[in-house]
């Protein structure tokens, strides 16, 4: 599947791997492809985003909103009638000073170091995407510029998530088209 | 669990009740943790937790075995 990508591309995808992977994500989901993409700021993709004035630190932001927190809500708990001091007085009573807060930081790292996760449909739909968007443009090699392509373009049922962030953002498929090209022809000229 | 738990957990706003649930599953993890740990060091089998969690040996050694084996 990724025998035509370029190194850049390989890396956006092993980057977005590790992306899921803190924020508990089940499996890599097109936003964080495009959460890796923002990173790897000198790549066609990190260009094109960065002259679209597309915050990496917002774009982190907005993603992780969907994530999982270390640490539980004490206004949610209450909710349910738990004290959250209440079982940190008790824990800390047992297990020692700090006890709870430790584990809750301990079982938090315990969920980022689960194994490798595999690409969500989403996920593989946003990289068929950007093979075909190598080829509509006739290009040989798949890199970070085609996957960024795919994601703003969206397609309705699957990868519409990141397409609509981008537009939130002020980047809307065709200024990502724009933008796009433009890193392309700058790589060329470089 | 009082009576205001009660009424709380009877929450009609399914976001409320869901963030709840979130919240709760965070705590139950941090004292899996903890307990997990502390059952290890006094000499509990991995199967012995895994029956008390109600949950297969193979499962929670997978999550804890490298931490706490």
């Amino acid at each position: 599947m990724f025998d035509r990508f370029t190194t850049d591309a390989r890396r956006a995808v092993t980057l977005a791997q590790g992306a899921a992977v803190t924020l508990d994500a089940d499996a890599i989901e097109p936003e964080h492809l495009l959460l890796a993409l923002a990173h790897d700021e000198t790549s066609v993709a990190g260009r094109a985003l960065a002259s679209l004035g597309v915050d990496r630190a917002t774009l982190e932001e907005r993603v992780r909103a969907g994530g999982r927190p270390d640490t539980p809500d004490p206004q949610a708990l209450a909710l349910v009638g738990v004290d959250l001091e209440d079982v940190r007085a008790r824990a800390d009573a047992t297990f020692g000073a700090g006890a709870l807060d430790r584990a809750l930081a301990e079982a938090a790292r315990g969920r980022r170091r689960r194994g490798r996760l595999p690409l969500s449909p989403a996920a593989r739909s946003a990289i068929a995407g950007a093979v075909e968007e190598a080829m509509r443009h006739r290009h040989r090699r798949i890199d970070p510029g085609h996957l960024l392509l795919a994601l703003a373009e969206g397609d309705e049922r699957r990868t519409a998530a990141p397409s609509r962030l981008l537009t939130t953002l002020g980047a809307p498929p065709r200024a990502v088209r724009q933008a796009v090209a433009a890193a392309w022809a700058s790589a060329d000229a470089a | 669990m009082n009576e205001t738990a009660l009424t709380a957990a009877g929450t009609d706003d399914p976001g409320e009740g869901l963030r709840a649930v979130l919240a709760l599953r965070t705590l139950a993890d941090g004292l899996e943790t903890l307990h997990v740990e502390r059952a290890r060091r006094l000499g509990w089998s991995w199967q012995e937790i895994a029956s008390a969690l109600g949950v297969t040996k193979q499962a929670v050694h997978q999550r804890y075995g490298k931490r706490f084996g």
